[in-house]
């Protein structure tokens, strides 16, 4: 097993999960979670349902509820996220959560126009700078002509495009996203994906993201968390996380782990890329395997 | 952002908006002709009767029924946007009941044979002093009101009103408590007095005065300018509280701004004019049909649409039968139950 990369406090680094725990209604969500994340990179977060994945993003992003006890900080670039304001946070973090937009129907443009709003005064309008940013990130994220559509009208990859859009807009240096690329189709999930990398290697983006697919993290992620029952069980490059042995223990099914030349590899630059197989059916080996954790592809 | 279809619904809201009020000063129980009319406008009223009509009774009247409307529609919107629910409105939420509540509380108390016999004299003469009368009724309508949307949005937080259907019926709840309250308070009090308050339940323009006008305006107008200024951050909260949060937005604060406003302008209606019921509800829905969801357009909208609506359906209430008025609240609740039955129907 690797051990977690406990924080090596240089000046300036990224994001910095120092000693976090987590407790909600007595039960403990995130045990002791020390982690650090590199600037401009993009971390992938793995683990099994009820892993903390999830959690821990909210920690990272500072959304959790009042009424959430936890213990140790998040810092990103030194600074301690929970004691930002609401509004000097969002003007460094975006969030892209899934959208349950309601009743009043906004438009794609409406929505990517919001991540303007932590830098707007109350009197601010709409600049033609504004404008063009807005128009910039719609064309970057391959939209431009959907604009004026109703968002809830767009498919989810197109959703989820404009979300992250609205990142963009939002100027913001890290963005957290909770399994952006859940319910999408294969070719959507690498769509979403190697955007994210491209902005994280082309504009300096931080990109922390939980994901199901170990081999989308792998082909994607420059680095991965592995998370179990609130514990961190490694993190670190992708050959050092996903290794056969920790990966059976948390995710309760036999698999193999290979190197890979990938073509689809983009992101990795044509480098050679890690390959997880599940084998459920050679489970009976493993004690206590729970049917729905599958991954096989 | 401005496609050529958004500019040309305002350049015939703007001008129908300018000429309901203009129009509506036409009709009355008094001859009041065109001609007359347009040099009373100018300040050269041809007879002493005719300019106490124009100014003391057409004008008021008029400029009351604009407020009014475009009052009672910002408050259903802001109520609207802030619990995420296109059925939410002043009179069903309860703010309405809120706010006849406090009003009625007062005008009971405030009888000198009921302050007598409690032994208040005192404490209402005090009051008196520190508060000018007219603003009495429309600061215990206030703090009715205040207490109704603190129970919504008790409610919009809790678990058991997590649909839309189900805060819609919490808010009839206590809408229907807060009348029942009301009612007991009525029963128990003066006789004349009560026949004083049922006007409240009714809802009517005739008692608005040229003093309750400068009130009036002054409320809604502060409203509507705080919620244009921070439309965009309203907008944000049509996403959820969360989502409006990583957008630097203060959601609980935001909402409670929207409630005090919201409870604001209901009192100052309510204080002057009774409960005129599924305006807030109507005028929003159709605004936003129109102009879009944002705030600042639909606060916009809310202000011209509202205003031109209840200027004409008070020429209704006037003029529908001869001699006499209708409480227009009579007339906007049979109007918008129809409109909330239909609204219902499209929604399933």
């Amino acid at each position: 097993m690797t051990d977690p990369v406990v924080g090596q406090t240089a000046v300036g680094s990224g994001l910095v999960v120092d000693d976090v725990t987590l407790v909600i209604n007595r039960q403990t969500i995130l045990s002791s979670v020390c982690l650090e994340l590199g600037t401009g990179r993009v971390s992938g977060l793995l683990g099994p349902n009820g892993a903390g994945k999830t959690s821990l993003l909210r920690m990272i992003s500072a959304q959790h509820h009042d009424d959430e006890a936890y213990r140790g900080e998040v810092r990103w670039q030194d600074d301690v996220l929970a004691q930002m304001t609401v509004a000097e946070r969002a003007r460094r973090v975006a969030v892209v959560n899934q959208l349950n937009e309601g009743v009043f129907a906004l438009s794609l443009r409406q929505i990517v126009a919001m991540g303007l709003l932590p830098h707007q005064s109350l009197m601010a309008r709409e600049t033609a700078a504004d404008t063009a940013r807005v128009e910039q990130a719609l064309e970057r994220v391959g939209l431009a002509d959907k604009q004026q559509r109703r968002f809830s009208s767009l498919s989810g990859g197109e959703q989820q495009r404009g979300l992250i859009a609205r990142a963009l807009v939002q100027r913001a240096e890290l963005v957290v996203l909770d399994e952006p690329v859940n319910h999408l189709d294969v070719y959507y999930q690498h769509d979403i994906l190697a955007l994210l990398a491209e902005l994280a290697h082309e504009k300096g983006m931080t990109v922390v993201m939980s994901l199901h697919d170990l081999n989308l993290a792998a082909t994607y992620c420059d680095q991965l968390a592995l998370l179990h029952q609130g514990r961190l069980e490694a993190s670190g490059a992708p050959e050092d996380v996903l290794q056969a042995q920790l990966l059976e223990a948390v995710f309760r099914l036999p698999c193999d782990v290979r190197q890979q030349h990938s073509s689809t590899a983009t992101a990795a630059g044509g480098k050679s890329t890690m390959r997880v197989d599940f084998h459920p059916h050679a489970r009976t080996a493993l004690a206590g395997a729970h049917p729905l954790q599958d991954k096989t592809r | 952002m401005k496609p050529v279809v958004r500019i040309s619904v305002w350049w015939w809201l703007l001008p129908v908006a300018l000429c309901s009020p203009l129009l509506a000063l036409l009709f009355g129980a008094a001859d009041l002709s065109p001609n007359s009319l347009i040099h009373c406008a100018l300040g050269d009223c041809a007879s002493p009767l005719d300019s106490l009509i124009f100014h003391d009774i057409r004008l008021p009247r008029v400029l009351a029924g604009f407020l009014v409307g475009a009052g009672l529609a910002i408050a259903g919107a802001a109520l609207q946007n802030v619990t995420r629910n296109g059925l939410a409105d002043p009179y069903l939420f309860g703010v309405v009941a809120g706010a006849g509540l406090g009003a009625s509380v007062v005008t009971i108390l405030f009888e000198p044979d009921t302050a007598r016999s409690l032994g208040i004299t005192g404490l209402i003469e005090a009051l008196g002093q520190w508060l000018p009368e007219v603003m009495i009724l429309p600061v215990a309508a206030f703090f009715g009101a205040l207490l109704a949307v603190s129970l919504v949005q008790g409610l919009a937080v809790s678990q058991f009103a997590r649909s839309s259907e189900q805060l819609l019926l919490a808010g009839v709840a206590i809408s229907l408590m807060l009348g029942a309250l009301t009612h007991f308070i009525l029963y128990l009090g003066e006789p004349f007095a009560a026949n004083k308050v049922m006007f409240w339940l009714m809802g009517s323009l005739t008692r608005v005065e040229s003093d309750h006008l400068w009130l009036l305006l002054l409320v809604v107008m502060a409203s509507s300018s705080l919620l244009w200024l921070l439309g965009p951050r309203f907008d944000a909260m049509l996403l959820g509280d969360d989502n409006a949060r990583t957008l630097g937005v203060e959601a609980g604060h935001m909402r409670k701004l929207a409630m005090v406003l919201c409870a604001a302008v209901t009192a100052v209606i309510v204080a002057h004019c009774g409960g005129i019921g599924f305006v807030g509800l109507m005028i929003p829905h159709m605004v936003r049909k129109l102009v879009g969801v944002t705030t600042r357009a639909v606060v916009a909208g809310c202000l011209l649409v509202g205003g031109s609506f209840l200027v004409w359906v008070d020429v209704l209430a006037r003029v529908t039968v001869s001699d006499q008025e209708i409480p227009i609240g009579i007339i906007t609740s049979a109007i918008g139950s129809v409109f909330f039955l239909l609204m219902m129907r499209q929604r399933g």
